[in-house]
C-alpha cells in the first residue's frame, strides 16, 4: 500500500549548542516522518536530545543543519511568528510542567491560545468550557491553576492544547509529574484523541513503559535515533 | 490579540499584585498631586494679580499721555485726532489738578480729578452714598476725603466744599499757572476708595477752573486686535501710551519662572513616582518571564507583547494620575477654604489663590500616558528578548 505524504518531516536535522569549550550537538542528523494519525513515542534519557528535537518539530527552535516540512512547506525556515502562526494553529502542546499565566483562571488559560489568535471574548470562553467539559474538569473552571493538583493541572494543559482544534498534539514528559492513576487518565486522553479524534501525537518521555504504546516508537541516545520499534 | 482581552489580562496581573499596584499608583498619584497643587497654586495667584490690576475691558483700553505738554498739548485738538483713529470705539479725557478743601476750619490737601461720567464707568467706580452723576458745579469725593470732612456717622453728601485749586502752566490756557481760589461746589457723592483724598469734577468744571488741557486720555478700541495699530498711530502724534497688556505680560513672565520653579518641585515628586512605577513593570516583568514565554510558545505576536505590558504601564499611569488629579484639586480646595477662613477672620474679602485650568489637567492626563510609555519601553525591550527556549532550559 502506498503511504501518504508525511504531516512532518524532519530531514536530517542537526542542532548544536555552544558551550564553554566549544560546541554541544544535541541532535545528530536525524530523520523522521510523521504521517496522518500516527501516534509516535519518543523515548530517551534525560538530555538525549528528545525535548530539543521536539521544539525543533514545534518551531520554536531552529535546526542548526537540515530542515523540518509541515504539510510539504519548509515549515522551519519561516520567520519566527510566521512559525508561532504555525505553530498556534496546528500544535498543541502539553509540558511536564504545566505552565500558566497565574493571574487568570482556569476559563481564561484555557482560552488564552484562541484570545492570541485574536478570537472574541465570549466565543472563546464557550469552546474553552466545551474543552473542559469533554474532559470532564469544567467544574475547575473559575479556580486558578495554581490551586489545582498535578494531575488536574495536567488535564487542563490538555484542554489548553486542544481548544484551538490542533491536528497534532505534542506531549512532552506529560506524566513525569504526575501519579499513575493520573498518568493513566492523560495517556488514556492521548489514546483517544489519536484513535477516536484523528489527531498526531507525539509523545515525548523517559518512561519505558510508554514503548511501544503508540503506532511507531523511537528511542534517542546521545542526539541520535538508535533504535525504532515496528509500525502498528 | 483583541484590546479588550490585553485590558483584562493587564487588569488582572495588576490586581494579583494590589498592594504593590496600590504603592506604585499612590506614588504616581502623589507626586501628580505636587504638580497640580503647585501649578494649581501658581495659577491662582497669576490669576489673581492679573484680576487686581485688570478689569473686564482692559485689554481694550489705552491710556495716552503727553511726552511733553508744551510740544504735544493733550487738548481738545488731539482729543478730535484720536478720536478718528480707525479702530477707536470711544476716548475720554482726564485732568489732575492739586487741591486743597476746606472742611470744618481743617484745610485737606487733594487731587482734583476733571473728567467724564463714561470715563468713571470703566474705572467700576462703586457710589456708597448720593449720587455718581458729575456736573460742571456738583463733586463726588472719596471715602477718605468724606472721612475728614464729615462728623463721625454723619453723611457729606448735599453740602457745600469749597476749593483753592491750583492749575499748572501747562495745563492752562495762556501757558501762565493759576490759581482758583474759594470755588464751590455741592458734594453730589461719596465713591469707595480708601486711597488717598481724592474729588471728581466733570470736565467742564476743570476748563471754568482753567484748566483747558488734560493729564491723560484713555482710548477704548474696538477689538483687541487693533491695539498695536491704534498704539502705533499715536505713537506717531508724539504721544505714549500705556497698555495694561504689557503689565500682563510682565507678570505673566514672571508667573511663567514662578511656575516653572514650583513645576520642577513637583517634578521631582513625579520622577520618583515614575521610577517606583518603572521598578514595579521590571519587577512584576521578571517575575513573569514564564507566562511571556508561554505566550510566545502560544503564537502571540511582538505587536501584542508591547500592548500588553504598555497596558500595564499606562492603567497604573492612568490611575495614579487621575487620583493625583483629584488629590491635588482636593487640597488646593482645602488650602482655599483654609486661607479664605483666616482671611475672613482678620476682616479681608474672600479670595481664591487656587486655580486648576482645564488645559493644565488635560496637560497632567496627557504627559502621564507619554510618561507610562516611555517608562514601559525599557520593560518592552525586555519582554521582546524574552527567548522561550532560554526561559524552558532554564526552568
Amino acid at each position: 500500500m502506498l503511504k501518504p505524504a508525511p504531516v512532518i518531516a524532519v530531514k536530517g536535522v542537526s542542532r548544536d549548542f555552544p558551550v564553554a569549550n566549544g560546541i554541544v550537538w544535541a541532535l545528530k542528523d536525524i530523520d523522521l516522518d510523521i504521517y496522518p494519525r500516527d501516534f509516535l513515542v519518543i523515548y530517551g534519557p534525560s538530555g538525549c536530545g528528545k525535548s530539543t528535537l521536539l521544539n525543533i518539530i514545534t518551531g520554536i527552535d531552529k535546526p542548526t543543519r537540515g530542515e523540518v516540512t509541515f504539510r510539504g512547506d519548509a515549515f522551519s525556515k519561516l520567520r519566527g511568528d510566521k512559525r508561532s502562526y504555525v505553530r498556534a494553529k496546528n500544535f498543541g502542546v502539553i509540558y511536564q510542567v504545566a505552565w500558566w499565566v497565574k493571574s487568570l483562571s482556569v476559563l481564561d488559560n484555557v482560552a488564552l491560545p484562541l484570545y492570541i489568535l485574536g478570537e472574541n471574548e465570549w466565543r472563546t470562553h464557550e469552546r474553552a468550557r466545551a474543552v473542559l467539559d469533554e474532559l470532564k474538569v469544567l467544574d475547575l473552571k473559575a479556580q486558578y491553576p495554581t490551586e489545582l493538583s498535578s494531575g488536574q493541572q495536567q488535564q487542563v494543559s490538555l484542554a489548553r492544547a486542544l481548544v484551538t482544534d490542533p491536528s497534532i498534539i505534542v506531549a512532552d514528559e506529560p506524566t513525569g509529574n504526575l501519579d499513575s492513576t493520573s498518568s493513566d487518565i492523560m495517556i488514556g486522553h492521548l489514546d483517544y484523541l489519536n484513535k477516536e479524534a484523528g489527531k498526531e501525537i507525539i509523545l515525548v518521555t523517559h518512561n519505558a513503559a510508554y514503548w511501544g504504546l503508540g503506532s511507531r516508537s523511537f528511542e534517542m541516545l546521545d542526539g541520535e535515533i538508535v533504535k525504532e520499534s515496528a509500525e502498528k | 490579540m483583541k484590546n479588550g482581552v490585553i485590558v483584562k489580562i493587564a487588569l488582572r496581573n495588576l490586581r494579583q499584585h494590589s498592594l504593590r499596584t496600590l504603592l506604585t499608583v499612590a506614588g504616581f498619584a502623589i507626586g501628580t498631586a505636587a504638580i497640580i497643587f503647585l501649578l494649581g497654586f501658581s495659577y491662582g495667584l497669576e490669576r489673581l494679580v492679573v484680576l487686581q490690576v485688570s478689569a473686564e475691558d482692559a485689554f481694550l483700553m489705552l491710556d495716552v499721555a503727553p511726552v511733553s505738554q508744551e510740544l504735544t498739548p493733550l487738548n481738545g485738538d488731539a482729543l478730535q485726532k484720536i478720536s478718528r483713529i480707525g479702530g477707536v470705539a470711544n476716548i475720554e479725557p482726564a485732568v489732575d489738578l492739586s487741591a486743597r478743601a476746606r472742611g470744618d476750619g481743617e484745610k485737606i490737601d487733594a487731587v482734583l480729578t476733571g473728567t467724564t461720567q463714561k470715563y468713571l464707568s470703566w474705572f467700576n467706580v462703586d457710589v456708597v452714598d448720593g449720587k455718581g452723576i458729575l456736573a460742571r458745579d456738583a463733586v463726588l469725593v472719596n471715602q477718605t476725603l468724606e472721612r475728614k470732612l464729615a462728623a463721625e456717622g454723619k453723611s457729606v453728601v448735599g453740602s457745600q466744599i469749597t476749593l483753592d485749586v491750583v492749575v499748572p502752566r501747562e495745563l492752562a490756557a495762556d501757558g501762565v499757572a493759576a490759581t482758583a481760589e474759594d470755588k464751590r461746589f455741592l458734594i453730589a457723592g461719596v465713591v469707595r476708595d480708601e486711597a488717598p483724598p481724592r474729588i471728581y469734577l466733570a470736565t467742564r468744571g476743570t476748563t471754568e477752573l482753567g484748566a483747558v488741557n488734560y493729564t491723560r486720555f484713555r482710548v477704548m478700541v474696538s477689538e483687541k486686535e487693533d491695539i498695536p495699530s491704534v498704539r502705533n498711530l499715536i505713537g506717531n502724534m508724539g504721544y505714549k501710551t500705556d497698555y495694561i497688556g504689557d503689565t500682563v505680560a510682565q507678570i505673566n513672565e514672571v508667573f511663567r519662572i514662578f511656575k516653572s520653579i514650583l513645576g520642577s518641585f513637583g517634578a521631582i515628586a513625579l520622577a520618583v513616582a515614575v521610577l517606583g512605577m518603572f521598578n514595579t513593570l521590571t519587577i512584576s516583568l521578571m517575575e513573569r518571564m514564564r507566562e511571556i514565554a508561554l505566550m510566545k510558545v502560544l503564537g502571540i505576536k511582538p505587536w501584542a507583547v508591547v500592548k500588553l505590558v504598555t497596558a500595564e504601564a499606562l492603567l497604573v499611569g492612568l490611575m495614579g494620575t487621575i487620583s493625583g488629579v483629584v488629590l491635588g484639586i482636593a487640597g488646593g480646595l482645602v488650602t482655599d477654604r483654609i486661607l479664605m477662613s483666616y482671611a475672613e477672620s482678620f476682616g479681608g474679602g474672600s479670595v481664591s489663590v487656587f486655580y486648576f485650568p482645564v488645559p493644565l489637567l488635560l496637560l497632567a492626563i496627557l504627559a502621564a500616558v507619554l510618561i507610562s510609555v516611555v517608562t514601559a519601553a525599557l520593560p518592552i525591550r525586555r519582554a521582546l528578548k524574552v527567548e522561550p527556549l532560554d526561559v524552558f532550559r532554564y526552568e
